[in-house]
């Protein structure tokens, strides 16, 4: 299991710590003029990169920080001293080559990494300012401040009611009407309360992939998360149901923190405000996503958004 | 490519239909066995064998006559105090077709000087009695003997009678039974030296039984003395000669009985009750165990309705049912059957268990089988009656051409053939190879001889052949059920947690080797398992009765308690040592039997009298033990579903910690044994008992053995097919639960066992199947009783080790032989319509999967 490393760094309450700034600073101060071979290359020898932070970042309320994140599979490392601050209510998008620990990165935020055997860990993340991989913590609690959204949709089998409810029913919730109120809430949230209203009490399977997809939504937001952490969640789905996710993005934006790991360049684009680059388990570059796709301060990152590797 | 292909679909399709061929063919095989059970039974037409002015004088009447068992001859005693012998149904039947004069009298016994004025002709029984006006009984012998001769030593004449023809020769029958050999029967009387029983006064009614000392026999004298005399036969070993030593006692009966003196007398079977009967259905029933003093036991009346006189008297075979019909035509069968408060003299009270109903007019003749528990009826039209006494049931009927009363009716040894007398003798087939048996006899509660009221019973065998079988399914099917449950009821629990447990809380490597240890032992083969549990286990648990009660109790709550402890260790600690936590369970099982063996005994002393097995028999101690095994799990049950709503508020305080937690464990425990003993004092107190229904006297081999064991055999099984059940669940949805809060246990719960349910139902079911047809195991440590009761600690047994126990030594096609095919057929129809029923349960459960 993951050995959780104690990193007491818990000052300021959903601020963002000097420390944290102040690194963020002197990264920014970095010139834009390495070479793409530069930071790959380096990154492919598996030294340490440091990450291209842009200044816009500095200006952002942290809603998750991330602190020289090392993880490691067994023996294998698969991330490398990943540094990032999340911004609240913000859509964060992360992208990079396949392999390059994205998923890692978003399943190490809410966890669900200890599940695998022989994780280990360094460095810490804090949700809110509160440590997340701090010994104290209750995962169990931690985890129902985040929602996730997982790459295939997965309803569980019962019905869509019970499936959006499914977070309630944990916690013991049996009132009706908090019931009735938060299915129809999420769904709403989720765009999906049209087409499933008459049916609620019909089988989750029954639904088309998209509503599938748009259900896991409802359901990751229906206990009202602090972060909702989405891995490719529309990769199988079809151009116009990609499209109403996301359109539903846009729309939880502001009133949830986003993560969101996609492959497709144009969504990363169209729907999040910052991006991050990661390459091999290190955070390349990381910045304003208008930045990150027109201006990029390195090579390798305007490479990869362009489509000439990855 | 498409060669194989089509050879695979055909090869598939050759062994769907062939499964479906043999397993039909095996149902079709049992039926076919069984079949004959339910056929109707068949009597021939009565005919004629020669004319009665050829074998008899004018008023010459028939007293008692009998056929052989090879139904060549038959025999007959008459009025004039002569045996006759006849050819029989075989040798007529065949005589009549090649034109012989059958029917002439072969043989003519005259053994006493003067007419006997009394007689009985025992069922079963080689030898007569006969009683004397001068007061002495005599018995006679009938011995029947076989001469082969060879052809050469045969006259000429004979030798064109073709092989199987039966003849007349020599005044004897002769049976041609191959090219050159014949067989000769012949039949001869001979009667015994004469026994002096009264002194100068008349016998008026005699009977005789055969015990094992020897033979004994009761009179009735002219004076109303019953006598009963025990003729003790030893062999001085030296000189070879043979003695016989009587013994008697006497009684007087009644003189108040004014109606004169009995018409007959009958002695029980086993020669220690004898009854004298009045023709107006008055008896009197001596105790005669004790030669020294007879007593009265009893006095009853036998007779159905007051406006009719008794006609005909007989035992049945076994001479324990008394058979009484009377001049309206009924029937009825009276056995003993022990006094409810000994009110009589010898415990026993007589009573009219069957009635075999109104016969169309006066009952004029008793038959009865000498193998099983059938009864030819003759009455006063000609109407012949067979009857079953066991089942109650009517077999067949036939009737004489003559309409003349038919006075006598005898059934062949062999129950094949019968001969009777209306004037002439007459003689039918029977074909009644399976009397006792009826879809009533077999599965509802039948009325055997000396039970006090009907009852489901197996007991399909005894020492002798006069016994009465018992083959009542019921208890064997109830057997197979009740072994069922208490395997299902300690397998499923065990089985379903370990395969959750390892699907959804094991570390992969570890599972890889509890997995396959777990199936390791369905390897031990289920042999193994009953000699372990008859020999080994059963023992040692009758030993620790208290201690296995109590650990019910310890194991659970130690466990739960070492993980609240747990709970209280730093979080470092305990994620330090999360690897060791599949060991440590097992410490707290350790120290949970541990804790059981210290309580079992406080538990006993406290609660059973100090000694369980003394408190189980029902005598002594109150009934609240027992009613905790069934209110403490239901107070826990209901103290976790209370608890489980409490947490939801308590979620709302601040800091739940571990203190509190285990605070919470205890006080939850601590209120459910009050509860539990609360509501187990107050059905005590009114008066309700569960020793006598659930629970019951101690047998070493019992269903808790049978349970344990049989679970075993069950577990891996179930673990099994459960197991890759639950690990198929796609690990997505794991995640997805895990991802909104749930812990392992919630999705454990509410994601995993749901979504596997129809795995995890096949699985119970095909354990389900394998316990019920599990046969080692039930045969060596069930006991084998076919009791009825629930009684954990009682034994039982079941369909299958029936058939294991006495199928090796049940005659080919006989009934028992039949009825134990059509128990194998149950367990057959048992188990296909348990598998049809899994299967359809398992596809809606699918289906609810995936529509709801
Ligand atoms: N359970 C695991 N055990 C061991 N190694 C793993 C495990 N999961 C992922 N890895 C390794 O960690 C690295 C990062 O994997 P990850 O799934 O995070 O990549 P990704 O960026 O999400 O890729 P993709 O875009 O294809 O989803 C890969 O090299 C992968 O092989
Ligand atoms: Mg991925």
């Amino acid at each position: 299991m993951a050995t959780a490393h104690a990193n007491m760094l818990s000052n300021g309450r959903g601020m963002m710590s000097d420390a944290a700034t102040g690194k963020t600073s002197a990264d920014a101060a970095v010139p834009a003029s390495r070479s793409a071979a530069d930071s790959l290359a380096a990154a492919a020898r598996g030294e340490r990169v440091a990450t291209e932070t842009h200044l816009a970042l500095a200006a952002e309320e942290a809603a998750v920080e991330i602190d020289d994140f090392c993880l490691w599979y067994g023996a294998s490392q698969a991330l490398y001293d990943v540094s990032m601050v999340i911004p609240r209510g913000k859509v964060t998008a992360l992208i990079g080559p396949s392999g390059c620990g994205k998923s890692t990165l978003l399943r190490s935020v809410n966890r669900l990494n200890d599940l695998v055997e022989g994780v280990r860990i360094s460095g810490d993340m804090k949700l809110s300012g509160a440590s997340i991989y701090d010994s104290s913590i209750d995962v169990i609690e931690l985890r129902k401040r985040m929602g996730m959204v997982f790459q295939k949709p997965n309803p569980f089998p019962m019905s869509i009611y019970e499936n959006v409810v499914y977070p309630l029913r944990i916690d013991g919730e049996r009132d009706r009407r908090v019931l009735d109120e938060v299915c129809e809430r999420s769904l709403r949230g989720a765009a999906l309360w049209d087409e499933a209203k008459d049916r609620l009490t019909t089988s989750a399977l029954g639904l088309s992939g998209g509503q599938q997809q748009r259900l896991c939504i409802a359901r990751a937001i229906a206990a009202d998360p602090e972060v909702l952490l989405m891995d490719e969640p529309c990769s199988a789905l079809d151009p116009i149901a990609t499209g109403r996710i996301e359109d539903l993005i846009e729309e939880l934006k502001g009133e949830y923190t986003i993560l969101i790991v996609t492959h497709n360049m144009q969504q990363a684009s169209r729907t999040s405000d910052f991006t991050a680059f990661m390459y091999l388990g290190s955070l390349i570059e990381y910045g304003g996503t208008y930045e990150m796709f027109s201006r990029p301060h390195l090579k390798a990152t305007e490479a990869y958004v362009s489509g000439r590797f990855g | 490519m498409r060669f194989f292909d089509s050879l695979a679909r055909n090869l598939i399709r050759v062994g769907g239909i062939g499964t479906i061929v043999a397993v039909s063919t095996v149902f079709v095989f049992l039926v076919w066995v069984v079949a004959p059970l339910f056929r109707s039974a068949g009597l021939g037409e009565l005919r004629p064998i020669g004319t009665a002015a050829t074998q008899l004088a004018a008023d010459e009447r028939v007293i008692a006559a009998s056929e052989d068992d090879t139904l060549t001859t038959v025999w007959a005693y008459t009025s004039s105090a002569r045996f006759v012998v006849l050819p029989g149904g075989a040798s007529s039947g065949r005589g009549a077709s090649s034109g012989q004069p059958g029917g002439e009298l072969l043989g003519e016994f005259r053994p006493f000087p003067t007419a006997p004025t009394a007689y009985a002709f025992p069922v079963r029984s080689t030898q007569a009695v006969f009683g004397f006006a001068d007061g002495t009984t005599r018995l006679v012998r009938a011995a029947a003997s076989t001469e082969y001769r060879n052809a050469a030593s045969m006259p000429r004449n004979v030798m064109q009678r073709s092989v199987g023809e039966t003849f007349i020769f020599e005044g004897r029958v002769a049976r041609r039974v191959s090219a050159d050999q014949f067989e000769l029967h012949t039949v001869q009387f001979v009667a015994d030296e004469p026994i002096q029983v009264s002194e100068g006064a008349a016998i008026v009614a005699v009977d005789a039984s055969e015990t094992p000392t020897g033979p004994v026999e009761a009179s009735v004298d002219a004076d109303g003395i019953l006598r009963v005399t025990r003729l003790t036969k030893s062999r001085n070993l030296l000189t070879g000669m043979e003695r016989v030593e009587t013994e008697t006692g006497q009684i007087a009966l009644r003189p108040s009985h004014s109606r004169g003196l009995p018409r007959w007398l009958l002695l029980h079977g086993g020669g220690n009750s004898a009854i004298a009967v009045w023709e107006d259905g008055r008896a009197v029933r001596v105790d005669v165990s004790d030669l020294e003093s007879l007593k009265v036991a009893e006095e009853v009346d036998l007779s159905a309705d007051a406006a009719a006189h008794l006609t005909q008297v007989a035992w049945l075979n076994g001479k324990n049912t008394l058979i009484v019909g009377d001049s309206n035509g009924n029937v009825k069968a009276w056995f003993r059957v022990p006094a409810p408060s000994m009110s009589t003299a010898d415990g026993m009270h007589f009573l009219p268990a069957h009635n075999l109903g109104r016969g169309p007019a006066s009952v004029t003749a008793l038959g009865s089988s000498a193998r099983t528990r059938s009864m030819a009826v003759g009455y006063g039209d000609g109407t012949l009656r067979l009857f079953n006494i066991t089942s109650g049931n009517l077999l067949a009927e036939g009737r004489n051409a003559s309409s003349r009363p038919l006075s006598i009716v005898s059934l062949a040894p062999n129950d094949d053939s019968l001969v009777a007398w209306d004037g002439e003798f007459v003689i039918a087939a029977v074909d009644a190879p399976h009397p006792e048996a009826s879809l009533g006899a077999l599965l509802r509660p039948v009325w055997y001889e000396g039970y006090r009221s009907p009852e489901h019973s197996w007991q399909s065998s005894s020492g002798t052949d006069e016994f009465e079988p018992k083959l009542g399914l019921w208890p064997l099917v109830f057997g197979t059920i009740k072994a069922t449950f208490y395997s299902m009821l300690f397998g499923v629990p065990i089985a379903l947690m370990a395969a959750i447990y390892t699907s959804e809380f094991l570390r992969p490597e570890v599972k890889s080797v509890v997995k396959p240890a777990i199936e390791l032992m369905a390897s031990l083969p289920s042999v193994v398992l009953g000699f372990l549990a008859a020999l080994v286990f059963a023992p040692v648990v009758e030993g620790i009765v208290p201690q296995i009660l109590a650990a019910l109790v310890t194991v659970p709550f130690v466990l739960l308690l070492c993980a609240h402890l747990w709970q209280l260790f730093p979080q470092g600690l305990r994620s330090g040592m999360q690897g060791r936590r599949f060991v440590l369970s097992g410490v707290a099982i350790v120290l949970g039997l541990g804790a059981a063996m210290v309580v079992g005994p406080l538990l006993e002393r406290w609660l059973f009298i100090g000694d369980v097995k003394l408190w189980l028999d029902g005598k002594a101690g109150e009934a609240t033990g027992g009613w905790l095994l069934l209110t403490l799990p239901a107070s826990v049950l209901a103290s976790v579903v209370i608890g489980g709503r409490a947490e939801r508020f308590e979620r709302l305080l601040p800091g739940a910690t571990g203190v509190q937690a285990l605070l919470r464990f205890l006080l939850l425990s601590l209120v459910s044994v009050a509860a539990a003993l609360l509501v187990a004092e107050g059905l005590s107190l009114a008066g309700l008992d569960l020793r006598g229904s659930l629970l019951g006297t101690y047998i070493q081999r019992n269903a808790l053995i049978v349970g344990f064991v049989m679970g075993f055999a069950v577990v891996p099984i179930i673990y099994t097919i459960a197991e890759d059940a639950l690990s198929s669940i796609p690990e997505n949805l794991r995640a997805g639960s895990l991802a909104l809060g749930a812990t392992p246990w919630q999705t454990a719960v509410r994601i995993v066992v749901p979504t596997a349910m129809s795995g995890l139902f096949s699985a119970i079911m095909v354990g389900l199947g394998r316990a019920v047809g599990e046969t080692m195991v039930v045969l060596m440590a069930a006991g084998n009783t076919p009791v009825l009761q629930w009684n954990v600690f009682n034994g039982f047994r079941t369909l299958s080790a029936n058939i294991a126990v006495e199928l090796p030594e049940a005659v080919r096609n006989s009934t028992h032989y039949r009825t134990l095919f059509l128990a194998a057929l149950t367990l057959f129809v048992m188990t296909f319509f348990l598998n049809t029923a899994a299967e359809l349960i398992r596809i809606r459960f699918r289906k609810r999967a995936y529509q709801l």
